[in-house]
């Protein structure tokens, strides 16, 4: 666990390379952006193709001609077929774009007052004179051959056509540099102009024919002479693209000189670099290079090369995770958003919804190539707003009272083995397998008591993972305490839990805990259990996703059950997790419903899981899951259960364990009235979160005290009352003494000064 | 005169059951999280019952529930 620093947050921005520029960006001196060229080009859009070649070469024409390419060399293309052949689509935007007629650089830059003069008009002198005069300076130009160009009147014809030449020559007088031609400038000259100009550049070319003895700094091409940069002859210098990257340094270096910053701050990553960013190309089907049957592309030839461009990035989290591809961002941003959420003193946290949506399951922790985890950061984020007192309190609340009603008179329990008075083991079906399929447990705890010696005690209750993933530290604490003491209560035995979460919380807390598929499969399948077939594919738990010997039982056991099994493309360590982890399911429910397509259109087959909410979530969508012990139990369907039979069914089991195992006397409590709800309107109170057992208590009151609202024109009546934090209204009409109930809401504003409705006084 | 940020009239087809009379349009405070808003609702005029409405509770009760929530 971390704290929420900016030191913290540098360390989680670093590990994202999403941001980070494509390989032939970040070897490209100039940073030419080559993977937005080729998205232009392969749909045909020379025209913006041409907008970002002149976004970052001064001279388009020229460089499109004569650039060396290194690019070439770090195009992931390679690794499947001929790298892009990125200097020829240059060429084909510079002869097939339009031109930009408005809004040149130029035209938006302040004038400045300060002069500079560029001696030498070679390929660096004509990019620093250009780029400086690009920022608004006033700059002199001086060469002392007859016209400018240096080496690159010497390129061929071939290559570098006159037309390009000229026309990217005609921009030194578009301007407004002065040029003066026929002009070598020597040593006593030079200090001349150091005191006639506010700053003096001179090319390696030019330095040459100068006898000077000065130190150059590398970096930023600033000399030991004040007000005096030079070019940098040494390594590259012999490239025209390495020329062009020293002219434009020099202008920065000039300009920051000039406006009187620092010359070295942030520059590291100025001229070529290694990227970063995280490539997959290992499904990219070969492709080789588009050959010109000219010297140069047609168009249709040029959209075909930038089509083999694989536009490089990385989309390994956001692939396996529609929490993450929800907010349409990357985790890069994502970490900053939450630590600049946790860091908001007044105003809206808009991030929280964000924080609380996660389902913290680790898959991108895996799946990054640098182990981001989005989960980790989310949940120490719930944690930080738990402790400031700033998580909203409806965000969790259904949750932690369920967890509540697990660990309270309805449902905990923790007793022996009847007739035996130890325990070595104690079954542990948890909260959600309770709240699920009570009869299996039933069947599960039968099966375990005649065949395991040494006894077999029942605990009921949940293990706190719900407080965990509220963010909940205390209260975690406080449940695990809880079970802890039942545990010690029947002796420590092991727990066997029926739920991978209780197993993982368990072995964190120093539980000793064994899941029920590896019990099993020590202990032989149980006799319930039939010949059966057909295909299954595994969808793993989030939970237990290093467990590969879990893993690995799960499918050992369904293959003795006379099952094939198919495996999911994210299966063991990469598999995703079903919705309800991180209380996701109960948060937000669009990035619920995108979780589960994702995990369900994996695969057509029918799916095998060994968690109770996998299987919940997935057949809350139709896809025909069975849980693990469904087969190994021979359990016939269990449809899902909606929020209020959660209930029902854990004080069900509770009380037919009771009276079934231990001959308790006991009985469940009866509504005092009569009521009845079809199963539309079951399903809209499901949706609203709105328990039976709400609704009971809102009628329940209603027939004592006769506090309900009748409407005339609608002939039904409203009844309120304040359970909790919450107001819940019902509609209702009552026919021959039974409350038909037809709709409920909620709020959680209460009324001030206000007798009635249970409200605040 | 007060400013309210709601205000709904029964216009008569709400009757207390309790008191047997019909619910009048009145003023009643409504309170989350240290903030209160004055609004006016069907209420009955005797044992002050409060009525409110899906569309409200729903509608822009939940809204500024949740923009609290996020303060």
């Amino acid at each position: 666990m971390f704290e929420l620093t900016q030191q913290s947050l540098h360390q989680w921005e670093a590990l994202c390379t999403q941001d980070q520029p494509p390989y032939c960006t970040a070897r490209c001196p100039l940073h030419l952006d080559g993977k937005g060229l080729c998205a232009a080009v392969e749909k045909g859009n020379f025209t913006k193709g041409r907008e970002i070649v002149e976004k970052y070469v001064v001279l388009p024409h020229i460089l499109a001609a004569v650039c060396e390419a290194p690019c070439h060399s770090k195009c992931r293309r390679q690794e499947a077929g001929d790298a892009v052949q990125l200097q020829l689509l240059e060429q084909a935007c510079m002869t097939y774009g339009k031109k930009k007629q408005t809004g040149s650089r130029m035209a938006f830059v302040r004038k400045k007052t300060e002069t500079v003069a560029v001696v030498g008009a070679g390929m660096a002198g004509l990019c620093t004179a250009l780029e400086l005069s690009v920022r608004g300076y006033h700059v002199t130009l001086v060469e002392k051959a007859a016209q400018p160009g240096g080496r690159l009147l010497q390129v061929p014809e071939q290559q570098l056509a006159a037309a390009d030449l000229e026309k990217d020559l005609k921009k030194i007088e578009q301007s407004g540099i002065m040029l003066e031609t026929g002009h070598a400038v020597n040593e006593a000259e030079l200090q001349d102009l150091l005191a006639q100009y506010d700053a003096v550049y001179v090319s390696a070319a030019a330095l040459e024919d100068m006898a000077l003895d000065i130190a150059i700094d590398r970096a930023t091409l600033q000399t030991d002479i004040d007000k005096l940069f030079a070019g940098n002859s040494e390594p590259e210098g012999s490239s025209f693209i390495a020329d062009a990257s020293d002219g434009k340094k020099a202008a920065i270096s000039i300009d920051r000189y000039l406006q009187k910053a620092s010359l070295t701050l942030k520059r590291e990553q100025e001229g070529a670099f290694a990227s970063n960013l995280f490539t997959r190309t290992e499904q990219v089907a070969p492709l080789a290079a588009v050959q010109p049957q000219a010297i140069h592309y047609t168009e249709a030839e040029a959209q075909q090369e930038a089509e083999r461009c694989i536009q490089c990035r990385c989309t390994e989290c956001l692939d396996g995770c529609a929490f993450l591809r929800q907010y349409k961002r990357y985790p890069k941003q994502y970490a900053r958003e939450v630590f600049n959420n946790s860091t908001i003193v007044m105003g809206i946290h808009g991030a929280n919804g964000m924080i609380n949506s996660c389902s913290l399951c680790g898959q991108c922790k895996v799946l990054c190539p640098n182990g981001f985890d989005m989960g980790e950061i989310c949940k120490v984020a719930r944690q930080d707003m738990v402790t400031r007192g700033k998580m909203p309190p409806s965000t969790h609340d259904f949750a932690l009272m369920d967890m509540a009603f697990s660990n309270g008179d309805d449902y905990f329990l923790a007793r022996h083995q009847p007739g035996t008075a130890e325990s070595r083991y104690a079954l542990f079906p948890g909260c959600q397998m309770g709240a699920s399929m009570p009869q299996l447990v039933q069947q599960v705890y039968r099966d375990l008591s005649q065949r395991l010696d040494g006894g077999v005690g029942l605990i009921l209750g949940c293990c706190g993972a719900i407080a965990d993933w509220a963010g909940d530290q205390p209260l975690l604490q406080q449940e695990l305490e809880k079970i802890r003491a039942a545990w010690q209560q029947l002796g420590e035995p092991q727990m066997i839990t029926l739920c991978p979460s209780c197993y993982a919380a368990f072995q964190q807390a120093d539980i000793p805990a064994v899941h029920i598929v590896t019990l099993l499969s020590e202990l032989g399948l149980p006799m319930q259990s039939g010949q059966q077939n057909g295909v299954l594919a595994v969808h793993d738990s989030c939970t237990t996703r290093f467990d590969r010997s879990l893993q690995d039982t799960v499918r050992a056991l369904a293959q003795q059950a006379g099952y094939t099994i198919e495996e999911l493309p994210y299966s063991r360590e990469k598999t995703h997790c079903c919705g309800y982890g991180g209380l996701t399911s109960m948060v937000n429910q669009e990035v619920n419903q995108a979780t589960i397509q994702q995990c369900i259109g994996q695969s057509e087959s029918d799916y095998l899981t060994y968690c109770v909410n996998c299987r919940d979530q997935f057949r809350s969508q139709g896809k025909t899951t069975r849980h693990i012990l469904e087969l190994l139990y021979g359990m016939d369907d269990t449809p899902v259960a909606d929020i209020s039979m959660r209930r029902i069914n854990r004080q069900r089991l509770k009380y037919q364990m009771r009276k079934e195992v231990w001959g308790d006397d006991v009985t469940m409590a009866e509504p005092k009235i009569q009521y009845h709800i079809a199963d539309e309107v079951r399903q809209q109170l499901h949706e609203c979160m709105i328990l039976e057992s709400d609704i009971i208590q809102i009628l329940e009151h209603a027939d004592a005290t006769k506090e309900m609202i009748y409407h005339k024109e609608r002939q039904l009546y409203f009844s309120s009352l304040r359970i909790g934090n919450v107001t819940f209204w019902v509609e209702f009409t009552i026919q021959d003494g039974v409350y038909e109930v037809l709709h409920g809401y909620s709020h959680r504003m209460s009324f001030e000064e206000c007798d009635v409705n249970g409200a605040v006084l | 005169m007060a400013q309210y940020y709601e205000s709904i009239d029964p216009n008569g087809e709400l009757i207390c059951q309790k008191c047997g009379v019909p619910f009048e349009k009145m003023e009643v405070t409504l309170a989350y999280m240290g903030n209160s808003f004055p609004v006016e609702l069907p209420r009955c005029p005797i044992c002050k019952m409060v009525y409110v409405p899906e569309d409200l509770a729903t509608g822009k009760i939940l809204r500024v529930e949740k923009s609290l929530e996020d303060k």
